[in-house]
Protein backbone atom coordinates (compact mmCIF):
# COMPACT_ATOMS: atom_id res chain seq x y z
CA UNK A 1 0.00 0.00 0.00
CA UNK A 2 2.88 2.02 0.70
CA UNK A 3 4.46 1.58 -2.67
CA UNK A 4 1.37 2.52 -4.06
CA UNK A 5 0.84 5.75 -1.93
CA UNK A 6 4.48 6.39 -3.02
CA UNK A 7 4.42 6.01 -6.90
CA UNK A 8 0.99 8.53 -6.73
CA UNK A 9 3.48 11.42 -5.26
CA UNK A 10 5.98 10.20 -8.09
CA UNK A 11 3.39 10.28 -10.72
CA UNK A 12 2.27 13.19 -9.51
CA UNK A 13 5.51 15.07 -9.67
CA UNK A 14 6.04 14.40 -12.79
CA UNK A 15 2.70 15.73 -14.48
CA UNK A 16 3.15 18.83 -11.70
CA UNK A 17 5.21 21.30 -14.62
CA UNK A 18 2.44 20.53 -17.30
CA UNK A 19 -0.05 21.71 -14.00
CA UNK A 20 0.18 25.09 -15.44
CA UNK A 21 -1.88 28.24 -15.43
CA UNK A 22 -1.47 28.95 -18.91
CA UNK A 23 -3.10 25.43 -19.27
CA UNK A 24 -6.04 26.17 -16.90
CA UNK A 25 -6.95 29.51 -18.75
CA UNK A 26 -6.93 27.57 -22.12
CA UNK A 27 -9.42 25.47 -20.85
CA UNK A 28 -12.00 27.73 -18.99
CA UNK A 29 -11.62 29.88 -22.29
CA UNK A 30 -12.76 26.85 -23.95
CA UNK A 31 -15.63 25.86 -21.89
CA UNK A 32 -16.34 29.53 -21.51
CA UNK A 33 -16.74 29.98 -25.42
CA UNK A 34 -18.34 26.07 -25.41
CA UNK A 35 -21.30 27.22 -22.33
CA UNK A 36 -21.78 30.50 -23.61
CA UNK A 37 -21.98 29.59 -27.67
CA UNK A 38 -24.66 26.20 -26.60
CA UNK A 39 -26.21 27.62 -23.53
CA UNK A 40 -25.23 24.41 -22.04
CA UNK A 41 -23.20 24.64 -19.24
CA UNK A 42 -22.65 20.59 -18.92
CA UNK A 43 -20.16 20.97 -22.18
CA UNK A 44 -17.54 21.58 -19.24
CA UNK A 45 -17.70 17.98 -18.12
CA UNK A 46 -16.53 16.66 -21.65
CA UNK A 47 -14.15 19.37 -21.73
CA UNK A 48 -12.42 18.37 -18.76
CA UNK A 49 -13.06 14.77 -18.69
CA UNK A 50 -11.00 15.34 -22.58
CA UNK A 51 -8.00 17.64 -21.04
CA UNK A 52 -7.70 14.73 -17.57
CA UNK A 53 -7.76 12.13 -19.93
CA UNK A 54 -4.57 14.21 -21.89
CA UNK A 55 -3.34 14.67 -18.23
CA UNK A 56 -3.14 10.59 -17.61
CA UNK A 57 -1.14 10.31 -21.05
CA UNK A 58 1.32 12.53 -19.97
CA UNK A 59 2.44 10.06 -17.02
CA UNK A 60 3.25 7.86 -20.00
CA UNK A 61 4.84 10.41 -22.25
CA UNK A 62 7.02 11.61 -19.11
CA UNK A 63 8.19 8.07 -18.95
CA UNK A 64 9.40 7.69 -22.02
CA UNK A 65 10.99 10.73 -22.79
CA UNK A 66 13.23 10.71 -19.56
CA UNK A 67 13.58 7.01 -19.92
CA UNK A 68 11.69 6.81 -16.24
CA UNK A 69 10.88 2.89 -16.13
CA UNK A 70 14.02 1.99 -14.76
CA UNK A 71 14.05 4.48 -12.04
CA UNK A 72 10.65 3.20 -11.19
CA UNK A 73 11.83 -1.05 -11.49
CA UNK A 74 15.18 0.07 -9.63
CA UNK A 75 12.91 1.66 -6.73
CA UNK A 76 12.43 -1.02 -4.35
CA UNK A 77 8.71 -1.59 -5.89
CA UNK A 78 7.37 -4.42 -7.67
CA UNK A 79 5.80 -4.02 -11.24
CA UNK A 80 2.39 -4.75 -10.01
CA UNK A 81 2.82 -1.82 -7.06
CA UNK A 82 3.65 0.47 -10.20
CA UNK A 83 0.52 -0.78 -12.42
CA UNK A 84 -1.91 -0.65 -9.22
CA UNK A 85 -0.14 3.05 -8.47
CA UNK A 86 -0.53 4.11 -11.97
CA UNK A 87 -4.53 3.44 -11.74
CA UNK A 88 -4.92 4.97 -8.59
CA UNK A 89 -3.66 7.63 -9.64
CA UNK A 90 -5.77 8.03 -13.20
CA UNK A 91 -8.73 7.71 -10.18
CA UNK A 92 -7.63 10.69 -8.47
CA UNK A 93 -7.43 12.44 -11.35
CA UNK A 94 -11.05 11.57 -12.66
CA UNK A 95 -12.05 12.85 -9.44
CA UNK A 96 -10.31 15.75 -9.28
CA UNK A 97 -11.72 16.50 -13.08
CA UNK A 98 -15.02 15.76 -12.01
CA UNK A 99 -14.68 18.14 -9.15
CA UNK A 100 -13.39 20.81 -10.79
CA UNK A 101 -15.61 20.14 -13.72
CA UNK A 102 -18.31 20.40 -10.77
CA UNK A 103 -17.23 24.11 -9.56
CA UNK A 104 -16.55 25.40 -13.12
CA UNK A 105 -19.89 24.44 -13.93
CA UNK A 106 -21.57 26.49 -10.50
CA UNK A 107 -19.63 29.20 -11.70
CA UNK A 108 -20.33 29.39 -15.35
CA UNK A 109 -24.72 28.92 -14.32
CA UNK A 110 -23.84 31.58 -11.68
CA UNK A 111 -22.13 34.01 -14.93
CA UNK A 112 -24.24 33.02 -17.80
CA UNK A 113 -27.08 32.15 -15.85
CA UNK A 114 -27.77 29.26 -17.09
CA UNK A 115 -29.92 26.95 -14.51
CA UNK A 116 -30.06 23.53 -14.67
CA UNK A 117 -31.59 20.53 -13.13
CA UNK A 118 -29.96 18.48 -10.12
CA UNK A 119 -31.44 15.19 -11.55
CA UNK A 120 -29.39 16.00 -15.09
CA UNK A 121 -26.64 17.13 -13.78
CA UNK A 122 -26.45 13.62 -11.81
CA UNK A 123 -26.75 12.20 -14.91
CA UNK A 124 -24.25 14.19 -16.34
CA UNK A 125 -21.77 13.44 -13.95
CA UNK A 126 -22.38 9.64 -13.91
CA UNK A 127 -21.83 9.35 -17.80
CA UNK A 128 -19.03 11.34 -17.74
CA UNK A 129 -17.22 9.42 -15.00
CA UNK A 130 -18.03 6.47 -16.74
CA UNK A 131 -16.78 7.70 -20.56
CA UNK A 132 -13.30 8.61 -18.21
CA UNK A 133 -13.15 5.37 -16.87
CA UNK A 134 -14.21 3.44 -19.51
CA UNK A 135 -11.78 5.31 -21.75
CA UNK A 136 -8.75 5.30 -19.98
CA UNK A 137 -9.27 1.51 -19.03
CA UNK A 138 -8.84 0.57 -22.30
CA UNK A 139 -5.78 3.04 -23.23
CA UNK A 140 -3.92 2.07 -20.28
CA UNK A 141 -2.98 -1.10 -20.69
CA UNK A 142 -1.86 -0.72 -24.83
CA UNK A 143 0.56 2.32 -23.03
CA UNK A 144 1.91 -0.60 -20.89
CA UNK A 145 2.27 -2.77 -23.57
CA UNK A 146 4.22 -0.83 -26.00
CA UNK A 147 5.02 2.41 -24.25
CA UNK A 148 3.32 6.34 -25.31
CA UNK A 149 5.06 6.91 -28.76
CA UNK A 150 4.08 3.25 -30.47
CA UNK A 151 0.65 3.67 -28.26
CA UNK A 152 -0.39 7.27 -28.89
CA UNK A 153 -2.50 6.78 -32.37
CA UNK A 154 -4.37 3.71 -30.96
CA UNK A 155 -5.20 5.00 -27.82
CA UNK A 156 -7.35 7.36 -29.38
CA UNK A 157 -9.77 4.17 -30.87
CA UNK A 158 -12.09 4.06 -27.81
CA UNK A 159 -13.08 7.96 -29.03
CA UNK A 160 -13.57 6.26 -32.60
CA UNK A 161 -14.94 3.14 -31.52
CA UNK A 162 -17.57 4.92 -29.49
CA UNK A 163 -18.44 6.26 -32.88
CA UNK A 164 -18.40 3.35 -34.66
CA UNK A 165 -20.42 1.15 -32.22
CA UNK A 166 -22.91 3.60 -32.21
CA UNK A 167 -23.53 3.77 -35.97
CA UNK A 168 -23.74 -0.11 -36.09
CA UNK A 169 -25.80 -0.44 -33.24
CA UNK A 170 -28.14 2.20 -35.27
CA UNK A 171 -27.63 0.10 -38.46
CA UNK A 172 -28.47 -2.80 -36.71
CA UNK A 173 -31.61 -1.77 -34.58
CA UNK A 174 -32.82 -0.21 -38.36
CA UNK A 175 -32.43 -3.89 -39.74
CA UNK A 176 -34.23 -5.37 -36.97
CA UNK A 177 -37.21 -2.76 -37.16
CA UNK A 178 -36.81 -2.10 -33.00
CA UNK A 179 -37.71 1.24 -31.88
CA UNK A 180 -34.88 3.37 -30.39
CA UNK A 181 -37.41 4.87 -28.66
CA UNK A 182 -38.88 1.86 -27.20
CA UNK A 183 -35.14 1.26 -25.69
CA UNK A 184 -34.38 4.96 -24.14
CA UNK A 185 -37.86 4.24 -22.56
CA UNK A 186 -36.77 0.97 -21.18
CA UNK A 187 -33.83 2.08 -19.79
CA UNK A 188 -35.79 5.42 -18.71
CA UNK A 189 -37.96 3.27 -16.81
CA UNK A 190 -35.77 0.89 -15.77
CA UNK A 191 -32.82 3.21 -14.14
CA UNK A 192 -31.64 0.85 -11.78
CA UNK A 193 -30.69 -1.86 -13.67
CA UNK A 194 -29.45 0.20 -16.26
CA UNK A 195 -27.36 1.77 -14.26
CA UNK A 196 -26.26 -1.36 -12.12
CA UNK A 197 -25.51 -3.02 -14.93
CA UNK A 198 -23.45 -0.36 -16.83
CA UNK A 199 -21.21 0.09 -12.83
CA UNK A 200 -20.99 -3.69 -13.34
CA UNK A 201 -19.84 -3.86 -16.83
CA UNK A 202 -17.38 -0.75 -15.60
CA UNK A 203 -16.01 -3.08 -12.99
CA UNK A 204 -15.24 -6.00 -15.02
CA UNK A 205 -13.35 -3.81 -18.04
CA UNK A 206 -11.60 -2.20 -15.21
CA UNK A 207 -10.60 -5.70 -13.69
CA UNK A 208 -9.66 -6.55 -17.20
CA UNK A 209 -7.68 -3.73 -17.79
CA UNK A 210 -5.50 -3.75 -14.53
CA UNK A 211 -4.70 -7.71 -14.95
CA UNK A 212 -3.98 -7.17 -18.47
CA UNK A 213 -1.91 -4.41 -17.46
CA UNK A 214 0.42 -6.20 -14.92
CA UNK A 215 0.49 -8.85 -17.09
CA UNK A 216 1.94 -6.41 -20.21
CA UNK A 217 3.95 -4.59 -17.65
CA UNK A 218 5.61 -7.77 -16.45
CA UNK A 219 6.73 -9.17 -19.81
CA UNK A 220 8.51 -5.20 -20.79
CA UNK A 221 12.05 -5.40 -21.05
CA UNK A 222 13.87 -1.75 -20.79
CA UNK B 1 28.04 -14.07 2.10
CA UNK B 2 28.13 -12.91 -1.54
CA UNK B 3 26.08 -9.48 -2.67
CA UNK B 4 25.39 -10.60 -6.05
CA UNK B 5 25.92 -14.09 -7.01
CA UNK B 6 25.52 -15.01 -10.73
CA UNK B 7 25.02 -18.63 -11.81
CA UNK B 8 24.72 -19.55 -15.39
CA UNK B 9 22.69 -16.66 -16.82
CA UNK B 10 21.39 -16.61 -20.23
CA UNK B 11 19.84 -14.49 -22.31
CA UNK B 12 19.37 -14.43 -25.80
CA UNK B 13 18.92 -12.23 -28.37
CA UNK B 14 18.90 -12.09 -32.07
CA UNK B 15 22.66 -11.67 -32.80
CA UNK B 16 24.02 -11.74 -29.45
CA UNK B 17 23.97 -14.09 -26.38
CA UNK B 18 24.86 -14.05 -22.76
CA UNK B 19 26.51 -17.53 -22.40
CA UNK B 20 26.31 -19.08 -18.99
CA UNK B 21 27.51 -15.88 -17.21
CA UNK B 22 28.79 -16.82 -13.31
CA UNK B 23 30.24 -14.69 -11.31
CA UNK B 24 30.00 -13.20 -7.82
CA UNK B 25 30.47 -9.80 -6.13
CA UNK B 26 32.08 -9.86 -2.80
CA UNK B 27 30.79 -8.37 0.51
CA UNK B 28 33.63 -5.45 1.37
CA UNK B 29 34.94 -5.53 -1.88
CA UNK B 30 35.26 -3.59 -5.31
CA UNK B 31 34.94 -5.18 -8.44
CA UNK B 32 35.25 -4.06 -11.81
CA UNK B 33 33.18 -5.36 -14.47
CA UNK B 34 35.09 -4.82 -17.97
CA UNK B 35 34.96 -5.66 -21.48
CA UNK B 36 34.89 -4.03 -24.82
CA UNK B 37 31.98 -2.27 -26.35
CA UNK B 38 29.06 -4.58 -26.78
CA UNK B 39 30.50 -7.37 -24.99
CA UNK B 40 27.07 -7.60 -22.85
CA UNK B 41 28.11 -5.37 -19.58
CA UNK B 42 25.24 -3.46 -19.40
CA UNK B 43 23.01 -6.56 -20.43
CA UNK B 44 24.19 -8.45 -17.00
CA UNK B 45 23.51 -5.27 -15.16
CA UNK B 46 19.97 -4.94 -15.93
CA UNK B 47 19.75 -8.76 -15.33
CA UNK B 48 20.26 -8.64 -12.18
CA UNK B 49 18.14 -5.88 -11.60
CA UNK B 50 15.67 -7.51 -13.67
CA UNK B 51 15.07 -4.78 -15.95
CA UNK B 52 15.20 -7.28 -18.66
CA UNK B 53 14.11 -11.42 -17.98
CA UNK B 54 16.49 -13.67 -18.58
CA UNK B 55 16.37 -16.98 -20.15
CA UNK B 56 17.70 -19.36 -17.71
CA UNK B 57 20.20 -19.07 -15.38
CA UNK B 58 20.30 -17.79 -11.22
CA UNK B 59 20.91 -14.24 -9.83
CA UNK B 60 20.78 -13.72 -6.10
CA UNK B 61 20.95 -10.56 -4.34
CA UNK B 62 22.29 -10.63 -0.92
CA UNK B 63 21.68 -14.83 -1.50
CA UNK B 64 17.95 -13.99 -2.13
CA UNK B 65 16.30 -13.67 -5.82
CA UNK B 66 15.15 -9.87 -6.37
CA UNK B 67 11.53 -11.10 -8.47
CA UNK B 68 9.97 -12.09 -4.90
CA UNK B 69 12.03 -9.81 -2.88
CA UNK B 70 11.78 -6.35 -4.24
CA UNK B 71 12.49 -4.55 -0.91
CA UNK B 72 16.07 -5.82 -1.05
CA UNK B 73 16.63 -2.56 -4.00
CA UNK B 74 16.17 -0.58 -0.22
CA UNK B 75 19.64 -1.65 0.22
CA UNK B 76 20.86 -1.63 -3.66
CA UNK B 77 21.94 2.09 -5.18
CA UNK B 78 22.26 2.13 -9.00
CA UNK B 79 23.45 4.02 -11.30
CA UNK B 80 22.88 3.10 -15.22
CA UNK B 81 22.95 5.03 -18.70
CA UNK B 82 19.40 5.42 -18.55
CA UNK B 83 17.91 9.70 -18.47
CA UNK B 84 16.39 8.11 -15.23
CA UNK B 85 14.81 11.34 -14.05
CA UNK B 86 12.32 14.39 -15.51
CA UNK B 87 14.05 16.62 -17.71
CA UNK B 88 11.54 19.52 -15.40
CA UNK B 89 12.34 17.92 -12.09
CA UNK B 90 15.24 19.99 -9.91
CA UNK B 91 17.41 17.79 -7.44
CA UNK B 92 14.72 18.78 -4.92
CA UNK B 93 12.12 17.17 -7.06
CA UNK B 94 14.00 14.10 -7.36
CA UNK B 95 14.58 13.70 -3.70
CA UNK B 96 10.39 14.23 -3.29
CA UNK B 97 9.97 11.60 -6.24
CA UNK B 98 12.10 8.87 -4.54
CA UNK B 99 13.07 9.43 -1.37
CA UNK B 100 10.03 7.94 0.48
CA UNK B 101 10.76 4.63 -1.22
CA UNK B 102 13.74 3.89 0.82
CA UNK B 103 13.61 3.10 4.47
CA UNK B 104 17.19 4.81 5.27
CA UNK B 105 16.77 7.66 2.92
CA UNK B 106 18.69 9.95 4.72
CA UNK B 107 18.29 14.33 3.64
CA UNK B 108 21.55 15.43 5.20
CA UNK B 109 23.99 13.11 3.18
CA UNK B 110 21.51 14.24 -0.16
CA UNK B 111 22.10 17.86 0.07
CA UNK B 112 26.11 17.32 1.17
CA UNK B 113 26.49 15.34 -1.72
CA UNK B 114 24.65 18.16 -4.08
CA UNK B 115 27.02 20.64 -1.90
CA UNK B 116 30.22 18.72 -3.00
CA UNK B 117 29.07 18.18 -6.82
CA UNK B 118 28.34 21.44 -6.87
CA UNK B 119 24.66 20.66 -7.99
CA UNK B 120 22.18 23.65 -7.97
CA UNK B 121 19.42 22.41 -5.95
CA UNK B 122 16.41 24.44 -7.74
CA UNK B 123 18.19 23.76 -10.90
CA UNK B 124 16.29 21.85 -13.58
CA UNK B 125 17.74 18.82 -14.94
CA UNK B 126 17.02 19.91 -17.98
CA UNK B 127 19.64 22.74 -18.04
CA UNK B 128 22.33 20.41 -16.31
CA UNK B 129 25.13 19.32 -18.63
CA UNK B 130 25.73 14.97 -19.06
CA UNK B 131 28.63 14.94 -16.03
CA UNK B 132 25.83 16.95 -13.64
CA UNK B 133 23.27 14.21 -14.76
CA UNK B 134 25.64 11.65 -13.66
CA UNK B 135 26.71 13.08 -10.30
CA UNK B 136 23.00 13.61 -9.45
CA UNK B 137 22.20 10.16 -9.66
CA UNK B 138 25.33 9.15 -7.87
CA UNK B 139 24.11 11.34 -5.12
CA UNK B 140 20.96 9.42 -5.28
CA UNK B 141 22.73 6.17 -4.89
CA UNK B 142 24.64 7.21 -1.98
CA UNK B 143 21.95 9.05 -0.09
CA UNK B 144 20.05 5.55 1.63
CA UNK B 145 22.41 3.95 2.99
CA UNK B 146 23.27 1.27 0.61
CA UNK B 147 25.01 -1.83 1.22
CA UNK B 148 25.56 -2.43 -2.69
CA UNK B 149 26.06 0.32 -5.17
CA UNK B 150 25.39 -1.13 -9.02
CA UNK B 151 27.33 1.68 -11.22
CA UNK B 152 27.39 1.28 -14.96
CA UNK B 153 29.57 3.46 -16.79
CA UNK B 154 29.30 6.46 -13.52
CA UNK B 155 32.51 7.79 -15.01
CA UNK B 156 31.40 8.45 -18.49
CA UNK B 157 30.78 12.48 -18.83
CA UNK B 158 32.93 13.38 -15.87
CA UNK B 159 35.92 15.58 -16.28
CA UNK B 160 38.95 14.13 -14.61
CA UNK B 161 38.74 15.80 -11.36
CA UNK B 162 35.04 14.38 -10.79
CA UNK B 163 36.46 10.89 -11.81
CA UNK B 164 38.80 11.51 -8.95
CA UNK B 165 36.23 12.54 -6.57
CA UNK B 166 34.20 9.59 -7.19
CA UNK B 167 37.42 7.14 -6.76
CA UNK B 168 37.64 8.60 -3.31
CA UNK B 169 34.19 8.76 -2.26
CA UNK B 170 33.67 4.78 -3.44
CA UNK B 171 37.07 4.41 -1.43
CA UNK B 172 35.49 5.86 1.39
CA UNK B 173 32.25 3.71 0.74
CA UNK B 174 34.30 0.60 0.99
CA UNK B 175 35.64 0.89 4.04
CA UNK B 176 32.63 -0.40 5.47
CA UNK B 177 33.08 -4.08 5.02
CA UNK B 178 29.57 -5.07 4.99
CA UNK B 179 29.83 -2.66 1.66
CA UNK B 180 30.34 -3.36 -1.82
CA UNK B 181 30.44 -2.03 -5.71
CA UNK B 182 30.02 -3.52 -9.03
CA UNK B 183 31.51 -0.79 -11.34
CA UNK B 184 31.35 -1.62 -15.13
CA UNK B 185 33.57 1.16 -16.66
CA UNK B 186 34.94 1.27 -20.16
CA UNK B 187 38.07 3.53 -18.07
CA UNK B 188 40.06 1.18 -16.72
CA UNK B 189 41.88 3.51 -15.27
CA UNK B 190 39.40 4.24 -12.41
CA UNK B 191 39.56 0.39 -11.86
CA UNK B 192 43.06 0.53 -11.56
CA UNK B 193 43.07 2.63 -8.95
CA UNK B 194 40.60 0.98 -6.67
CA UNK B 195 39.59 -2.01 -8.12
CA UNK B 196 39.71 -5.19 -5.87
CA UNK B 197 38.38 -7.75 -8.57
CA UNK B 198 37.89 -7.80 -12.16
CA UNK B 199 35.03 -9.55 -14.30
CA UNK B 200 36.30 -9.43 -17.86
CA UNK B 201 33.51 -10.42 -20.70
CA UNK B 202 33.94 -10.72 -24.37
CA UNK B 203 31.00 -11.63 -26.63
CA UNK B 204 28.81 -11.96 -23.75
CA UNK B 205 31.40 -14.67 -22.06
CA UNK B 206 32.86 -14.45 -18.70
CA UNK B 207 36.76 -15.14 -19.34
CA UNK B 208 38.07 -14.20 -16.48
CA UNK B 209 36.80 -13.55 -12.98
CA UNK B 210 39.55 -12.87 -10.25
CA UNK B 211 41.85 -10.72 -8.18
CA UNK B 212 43.04 -7.42 -10.65
CA UNK B 213 46.78 -8.11 -9.19
CA UNK B 214 45.92 -11.61 -11.15
CA UNK B 215 44.64 -10.53 -13.92
CA UNK B 216 47.57 -8.42 -14.48
CA UNK B 217 50.12 -10.86 -13.54
CA UNK B 218 48.71 -13.47 -15.85
CA UNK B 219 49.99 -11.35 -19.04
CA UNK B 220 53.04 -9.49 -19.76
CA UNK B 221 53.10 -6.92 -23.02
CA UNK B 222 55.74 -8.06 -25.20
CA UNK B 223 57.88 -5.16 -27.57
CA UNK B 224 60.65 -5.76 -30.23
CA UNK B 225 62.32 -4.95 -33.35
CA UNK B 226 59.91 -6.71 -36.63
CA UNK B 227 63.45 -9.00 -37.11
CA UNK B 228 63.65 -9.91 -33.82
CA UNK B 229 61.03 -12.72 -33.65
CA UNK B 230 60.70 -16.05 -34.77
CA UNK B 231 57.22 -17.06 -36.41
CA UNK B 232 57.31 -19.50 -34.19
CA UNK B 233 56.67 -17.45 -31.93
CA UNK B 234 54.54 -14.67 -32.79
CA UNK B 235 51.94 -17.69 -33.26
CA UNK B 236 51.71 -17.25 -29.05
CA UNK B 237 50.97 -13.59 -29.27
CA UNK B 238 48.13 -12.26 -28.71
CA UNK B 239 46.22 -9.34 -30.66
CA UNK B 240 50.17 -9.31 -32.66
CA UNK B 241 50.29 -6.15 -34.49
CA UNK B 242 53.35 -4.40 -36.50
CA UNK B 243 54.26 -1.03 -37.13
CA UNK B 244 56.71 0.28 -39.01
CA UNK B 245 59.99 0.23 -36.29
CA UNK B 246 58.79 -3.33 -34.26
CA UNK B 247 55.59 -5.20 -33.00
CA UNK B 248 54.13 -5.45 -30.02
CA UNK B 249 51.03 -7.60 -28.34
CA UNK B 250 50.15 -9.80 -25.30
CA UNK B 251 51.44 -12.90 -23.93
CA UNK B 252 50.84 -14.98 -20.75
CA UNK B 253 53.25 -14.62 -18.49
CA UNK B 254 53.98 -18.56 -18.30
CA UNK B 255 54.85 -18.06 -21.83
CA UNK B 256 57.25 -15.84 -21.71
CA UNK B 257 60.32 -19.12 -21.43
CA UNK B 258 59.33 -19.82 -24.77
CA UNK B 259 60.66 -15.98 -25.99
CA UNK B 260 64.24 -14.87 -27.01
CA UNK B 261 65.70 -12.68 -24.91
CA UNK B 262 66.25 -10.14 -27.38
CA UNK B 263 62.72 -9.07 -26.78
CA UNK B 264 61.36 -6.71 -24.43
CA UNK B 265 58.47 -7.74 -21.85
CA UNK B 266 56.46 -5.28 -19.82
CA UNK B 267 53.87 -5.26 -17.46
CA UNK B 268 50.47 -4.45 -18.53
CA UNK B 269 47.39 -2.31 -17.85
CA UNK B 270 43.64 -2.83 -18.03
CA UNK B 271 43.22 -0.95 -20.85
CA UNK B 272 45.91 -2.70 -23.05
CA UNK B 273 44.41 -6.13 -21.57
CA UNK B 274 41.14 -5.26 -23.01
CA UNK B 275 42.45 -4.16 -26.44
CA UNK B 276 44.89 -7.08 -26.74
CA UNK B 277 42.13 -9.65 -26.28
CA UNK B 278 39.66 -7.81 -27.72
CA UNK B 279 41.65 -8.44 -31.15
CA UNK B 280 42.51 -12.31 -29.54
CA UNK B 281 43.63 -12.69 -32.96
CA UNK B 282 46.99 -14.60 -33.09
CA UNK B 283 49.41 -14.35 -35.75
CA UNK B 284 48.33 -16.96 -37.59
CA UNK B 285 45.31 -16.01 -38.51
CA UNK B 286 46.35 -12.70 -40.10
Amino acid sequence: MNNIKNFIKLDYISIKPYLTIKNLIILLFIVGIMSVSMQQIFIIFSASVLMGIIYVSYTFATAEINEMDPLYLTLPNSKKDIVLGRYTFVFIVMLFTILASLILALMFSYIIGLSFVIKDLLLVVFVNIYMFLMITSFQIPIYFRNGYSKSKAIALAPIYLLSFIIIILKKILDLLKIDVNKILLFVINNQFITITTSILLLIFIMFMSINLSIKFYEKREF
Amino acid sequence: MNSITINNLVKNYEKFKLDNVSFNVNKGYITGFIGPNGAGKTTVLKSILNLIKKDSGDIKLFDKDLETNTHLLNDVGVVLEYQYFSNDWTPIDVEKAISNYYENWDSNTYINYLNKFNLDKDKIIKDFSKGMKVKLKIACALSHNAKLLILDEPTSGLDPVARDELMEILQEYISDENNSVLFSTHITSDLEKIADYIVFIKNGKIIFDGEKDDLIEKYLLIKGGLNSITSTEKKKIIGYREYNTGFEGLIKSEDKINFNEKLIFEKVNLDEIIVFLNKEVHYEQH
